[in-house]
């Protein structure tokens, strides 16, 4: 296996108040990998963990199958959520020296950062100071400082908040560059549309414990509802409904249903057209990560509620 | 500890620092507030106030006044004869039967023309005694020449009436006037005054203290401002928390360094071409090459027992004035051998002056006063600076755990409870 990231068991906590529990996860190379959860699940404590910001109470946390100790420079690349860079630098200058810290030479950190300034559109900016610059520019300065140097592993914490739909798009296209260019990420939202287009693989955390993780498809697939809507252009045919499915609902021409285990979508559709239906829409009501976050964590409410 | 990192922080403090334009304005000013200090008070002694001070003169003796207003007369056409304006003293006789109160009364009158009423009297063992009243009784130049004046009358006077011939009375007015050479380690001798001394001294000491306040301050707010721009989580994912805490003291550090070098050449280039006749007004070995060497031992070593200090200050503190609560112990400490330069001048081998120097805390700035105010023996400087580096390496241990728990903490500065237990903390 390709590991990048293997977390084992690891928990923090602040006081009496625990803020990260148990956690394991694992993270293989060239992916993108998402961090779900509400605010306050314990996201960032654990980003900083595999930074080596926080040393965890319990459990380990390896990267590379290393110990964080034994990493190399410029193996990593971090957005941390708390967002800011020294504000009376220039933009050139604070970029090669985040490059020269994760070591590249003077030169070759100078010429980088030109690079990287021109790939976000701020090469004009070069020499202006971060805090002559807008919010979203000192963002764009901010990522590139996680992604410019190649590492082999960046954590994005909230990579998007805050920005234009432009600029979420352009981050977008850089970190998804970063990852073909063998970089595997790691980031940290609760933009569940951004995850799902982004992500392989997701772990959702509430209140400090991993509630879901898998493949996106996967989690669909087992915590998704199988609603389905199909309208009629004539007449609904007759057929033992309630043997494929649930939840039937009959209106005038129309029927939603859920289909149960093991029926497929396929057999449902050949079932109506050997009975002669004629089928003018089929909608499957594929429910968002979105959905499933929102069940996932009211239930985990609802159930410690009683 | 990877010296590629460090040096990248060495060198992004460094640049900062010395791009600032305050780096350059402490660079000028410096050198210039020094020459002021020994100029001034100089040309201040020099300068003769254009001012005539009238003074009247209450004389209950009945010789005195006379004589003084005749010594003026005399003294003004010699003056004249000179193109010297001479002490500008205007005597002036009261009118008659009017109370000395009404002069008095006069001279604290801010238009009066009168500016000091001086009142001789006789008592009744045949001393001759007398008070000066003064609008401005601090011009110790206008008292003294006025006891000059009297005492030489009173002299005169007193020959004159006991029959002593002129030439026994010019031979007794002689003075003997005490000049004083210090005599340093291997009998080398040299002049020097009070003044010079203390002027060198206070200045040496003065400016001690304000780069090591000064610089310590700076990493203070670095580590301050790193905090609340957050930047340093992002530092933190690249370096440990000690390699940025050394590559900020040694990056500040040396932006001291090179200010106190760019002042030695300064200096150099003074003496060497001595423009202005510069050094006329110094004399040779007024200082000596190992104080130069032994300013940089206690600057760099004070600095970093004090920069220890100062980032742990600044990694629990969010707000200015939370700061400077904290400041204002160490600043009396530092200053503490400016405050009792006096008593340091008098005996700068006092028993406890000696042990103050040894300690970590004063031993920068007091035992840098002490050298350059005397021969220190040589086992007191080693042990000072020894003692102070072992200090060094505990508070860089001590302020170095404060400051890793404390660069990340946000919201309330921590209860010194809080503080204790990060230290006892693994």
């Amino acid at each position: 296996m390709n590991d990048v990231l293997n977390i084992r068991n690891v928990s923090k906590s602040f006081g009496d108040k625990f803020a990260v529990k148990n956690v394991s996860l694992d993270v293989e190379g060239d992916q993108i990998f998402g961090l779900l959860g509400p605010n306050g699940a314990g996201k960032t404590t654990l980003i900083r963990m595999i930074m080596g910001i926080y040393l965890p109470d319990s459990g380990t946390i390896s990267i590379f199958r290393k110990n964080l100790s034994q990493v190399v420079d410029g193996e990593l690349g971090y957005l941390p959520e708390e967002r800011g860079l020294y504000p009376k630098m220039k933009c050139i200058d604070i970029l090669s020296f985040f490059l020269e810290l994760n070591g590249n030479s003077h030169k070759k950190a100078k010429k980088k950062a030109l690079e990287g300034l021109e790939k976000v559109g701020l090469k004009n900016w070069a020499e202006k100071k971060v805090e002559e610059l807008s919010k979203g520019m000192q963002q764009k300065i901010q990522l590139l400082a996680a992604l410019n140097h190649n590492p082999k592993l960046a954590i994005l914490d909230e990579p998007f908040s805050g920005l234009d739909p432009v600029n979420v798009e352009l981050f977008k296209e850089i970190i998804k560059e970063a990852r073909n260019n063998g970089t595997t990420v790691v980031l940290s939202s609760h933009q569940m549309e951004l995850v799902e287009q982004m992500c392989q693989k997701i772990a959702l955390i509430n209140k400090g414990e991993i509630v879901l993780y898998g493949e996106v498809g996967e989690i669909r697939r087992n915590y998704g509802s199988k609603e389905v809507r199909i309208e009629f252009g004539s007449s609904i045919p007759e057929l033992d409904y309630d043997y494929y499915a649930e939840n039937l609902k009959k209106e005038a021409g129309s029927l939603t249903l859920s289909l149960k285990k093991d029926i497929s979508h396929k057999l449902l559709i050949e079932k109506i057209w050997e009975k002669g239906g004629e089928i003018v829409k089929f909608e499957v009501e594929n429910s968002s990560l979105h959905d499933i976050f929102v069940k996932v964590v009211k239930g985990e409410e609802r159930v410690n509620e009683n | 500890m990877k010296i590629k990192r460090l040096n990248a922080v060495i060198k992004r403090e460094f640049k900062e620092r010395v791009m600032k334009k305050s780096f350059l304005i402490f660079t000028l000013l410096t050198p210039l507030l020094f020459g002021a200090l020994m100029i001034v008070p100089s040309l201040l002694w020099m300068v003769k106030s254009e001012k005539i001070n009238k003074i009247v003169v209450f004389d209950r003796t009945g010789f005195m006044v006379k004589e003084l207003i005749d010594q003026q007369q005399k003294d003004d056409e010699r003056n004249a004869e000179k193109g010297d304006p001479g002490s500008p003293i205007e005597y002036i006789r009261p009118i008659e039967k009017t109370e000395i109160k009404n002069y008095i009364d006069q001279v604290g009158n801010e238009k009066g023309e009168i500016d000091g009423v001086l009142e001789i009297k006789s008592e009744e063992n045949g001393e001759i005694t007398s008070t000066f009243y003064g609008k401005n009784i601090s011009n110790i130049k206008l008292v003294s020449t006025l006891e000059k004046k009297l005492n030489s009358l009173l002299l005169n006077y007193l020959l004159k009436k006991n029959n002593i011939s002129e030439k026994v009375a010019e031979e007794l007015k002689q003075k003997v006037e005490i000049k004083a050479v210090k005599v340093e380690k291997g009998g080398k001798t040299k002049e020097s005054s009070f003044l010079k001394e203390y002027l060198k001294t206070f200045f040496v000491s003065m400016l001690l203290y304000m780069l090591i306040i000064g610089y310590g301050q700076t990493l203070m707010r670095g580590v301050m401002e790193e905090k609340s721009s957050r930047v340093v989580e992002l530092l933190l994912s690249s370096l440990k928390p000690s390699e940025l805490l050394l590559g900020k003291v040694l990056g500040i550090a040396s932006v001291g360094l090179l200010q106190y070098i760019i002042w030695i050449v300064c200096g150099a280039i003074l003496f060497l071409f001595n423009p202005l006749n510069f050094t006329s007004t110094l004399d040779k070995g007024y200082i000596k090459p190992e104080e130069i060497s032994l300013f940089l031992v206690f600057f760099v070593l004070g600095f970093f027992f004090y920069a220890s200090v100062f980032a742990a200050m600044g990694s629990i503190c969010s707000t200015d004035q939370e700061v400077q609560q904290l400041t204002l112990p160490i600043v009396l400490i530092l200053i503490f051998p400016v405050l009792i330069l006096g008593m340091i001048l008098q005996n700068p081998n006092a028993l406890w002056i000696v042990v103050l120097s040894l300690i970590p805390l004063f031993s920068p700035t007091l035992m840098m006063t002490r050298i350059s105010i005397m021969s220190v023996p040589l086992w007191q400087t080693i042990s000072s600076i020894v003692i102070l580096a072992l200090g060094v390496v505990f508070m860089a241990w001590l302020g170095g755990k404060i400051y890793r728990t404390g660069i990340l903490m946000t919201g309330k500065r921590p209860t010194i409870f809080e503080i204790i237990r990060w230290l006892k903390a693994e």
